[in-house]
């Protein structure tokens, strides 16, 4: 019986499909067997982050509705024998689909898988409660502004008045130079406001944008930084106990920035 | 009457008379009974809301002149905080205490007719509102109302106090996120608000009952 994860934020825009891609794409090369489920129903995007765009025969609303069978909508990953994708319906909305369904949904699919992942759509509506219907656990993505931590708290309280998701934090686009400068919110503050365990600190690194559009996630990218870190939260998720990656070592010059081309560590 | 002790000393609790002439007699009755156990204690009146006026807190000072080994350490309204002055008149509130042991987050709302005592964070977005007065063992960020509709005699406690918005009765004033980091109040002083240092923190009985627990939530409420 696997373990079902829902990637929430509650603000658009702050990296819950990428943190899905990189944490999917990080447990299938643990070699974990993962499914991917895309809840962002009539605007659906992880296909294309995950570069699998073009294989959709059927889509997460054909299995509810009954008219495909859960084995044929999942599509196969390019890169991992083990990792599958449901995708979203981008035809429907949210309202295709309930929480019931969902939980059925979900449950079937722990069975075959160890982790399902679950990208949750922005807002606090039914497609949020689609997709934390059926999760275990939730992981609550969160940039350093202020809209997105408020947005991150007020999701964390919709998720404690069901006692049941242990929301854990990911921040993720932390810029440590500006950190440093006090031009952004730094890790502590947004602790201290959500009160939650950290799971995980993604540094804001260009490569997330070309590896979006390649379709490739940075998590199989030894040199990114941002890779980096999405490899950590995947150990932690899998039980390890990996320490915090330091982050004050950007802007480290030639040298550090050639260990990073050669894929040592910074 | 019934006399009842605690940390804060003796306090004698009048409740239910239909006159102050009634309410005298009993209290002088009552502590001509009791004056060998009160030795010579220091005495906290308590006396039902609607009931204290000018002259009858004369009248119970004069009550204590023929207990010369007895003092009257003050008079107080009810389950009010601290003591009153004479012009200020409380209305009952229809509600014991409220102790809620979690942070209020964002969208998240809190209501209550009577006092309010959270042990956690009023984190920004999330309303507070009470009929009585406010206490937050935490940080407060959020907004928070206090004696509503009325009661403009209520007082917002909160051990950082950097609220977005505050209304005491109809007084509203809005936050600036100059907070001193150290405990504060907000209180109504000639129709205005104004915010104070709040030196004498202490924990409401309805805390320290369960002291455990109280420790372990609001340790992880505001870790710093």
């Amino acid at each position: 019986m696997g373990e079902a994860i829902v990637i929430t934020s509650g603000k658009g825009g702050v990296g819950k499909t990428t943190t899905t891609a990189n944490i999917g794409a990080g447990l299938a090369q643990a070699g974990q067997r993962v499914a991917l489920i895309d809840a962002d129903i009539g605007l659906r995007n992880l296909d294309v982050v995950m570069g699998l765009e073009n294989r959709i025969v059927y889509d997460l609303v054909d299995v509810v509705e009954g008219f495909a069978k859960l084995k044929h909508a999942l599509i196969k990953d390019k890169r991992f024998e083990n990792l599958y994708l449901l995708p979203a319906a981008q035809t429907r909305d949210k309202t295709a689909v309930s929480p019931d369904q969902m939980r059925d949904l979900v449950g079937e699919m722990k069975q075959e898988f160890d982790f399902v992942l679950i990208d949750c759509p922005a807002g606090i509506e039914q497609g949020f409660k689609n997709a934390v219907a059926g999760s275990d656990k939730a992981v609550v993505v969160a940039t350093p502004e202020v809209s997105s931590v408020r947005d991150a708290d007020r999701i964390i309280g919709l998720l404690e008045a069901e006692e049941k998701h242990h929301p854990s934090l990911i921040v993720n686009r932390i810029r440590p130079s500006m950190v440093k400068k006090g031009d952004m919110m730094d890790i502590d503050d947004m602790i201290e406001i959500l009160a939650i365990d950290l799971l995980g600190v993604v540094p804001d690194d260009e490569f997330i944008v070309v590896s979006t559009n390649r379709g490739e996630p940075a998590v199989l990218n030894p040199a990114s930084r941002a890779g980096e870190a999405y490899r950590n939260i995947t150990r932690r998720l899998m039980g390890e106990n990996v320490p915090m990656m330091k982050l004050d070592d950007e802007g480290q010059g030639f040298i550090g920035r050639l260990r990073k081309m050669m894929g040592l560590k910074g | 009457m019934e006399i009842k002790g605690d940390r804060r000393g003796l306090r004698v609790i009048a409740k239910h008379f239909s006159s102050n002439e009634e309410f005298l007699k009993e209290l002088r009755a009552t502590l001509r009974d009791k004056e060998e156990f009160l030795g010579t204690a220091s005495l906290l009146i308590e006396v039902p809301t609607d009931a204290l006026t000018p002259e009858l807190f004369e009248r119970i000072a004069g009550v204590f002149e023929d207990f010369p080994k007895l003092s009257l350490r003050g008079i107080q309204q009810g389950e009010s905080q601290g003591l009153l002055s004479l012009a200020e008149r409380t209305p009952e509130l229809v509600a014991p205490p409220k102790v809620v042991r979690h942070t209020i987050r964002s969208g998240q709302r809190l209501s209550h007719p009577g006092d309010l005592i959270i042990v956690g964070d009023v984190n920004p977005g999330a309303t507070v509102t009470a009929g009585g007065d406010v206490m937050i063992f935490g940080w407060l960020r959020g907004v928070v109302y206090a004696g509503q509709p009325d009661d403009a005699s209520r007082t917002i406690y909160a051990l950082r106090f950097d609220p977005s918005q505050v209304r005491i009765a109809s007084v509203l004033a809005l936050g600036n996120s100059e907070g001193s980091g150290n405990p504060e109040k907000a209180l109504i002083e000639n129709g205005e608000l104004v915010v104070k240092p709040w030196h004498d923190v202490r924990l409401p009985e309805a805390i320290t009952q369960e002291r455990g627990s109280w420790h372990e939530r609001f340790s992880s409420a505001t870790p710093s």
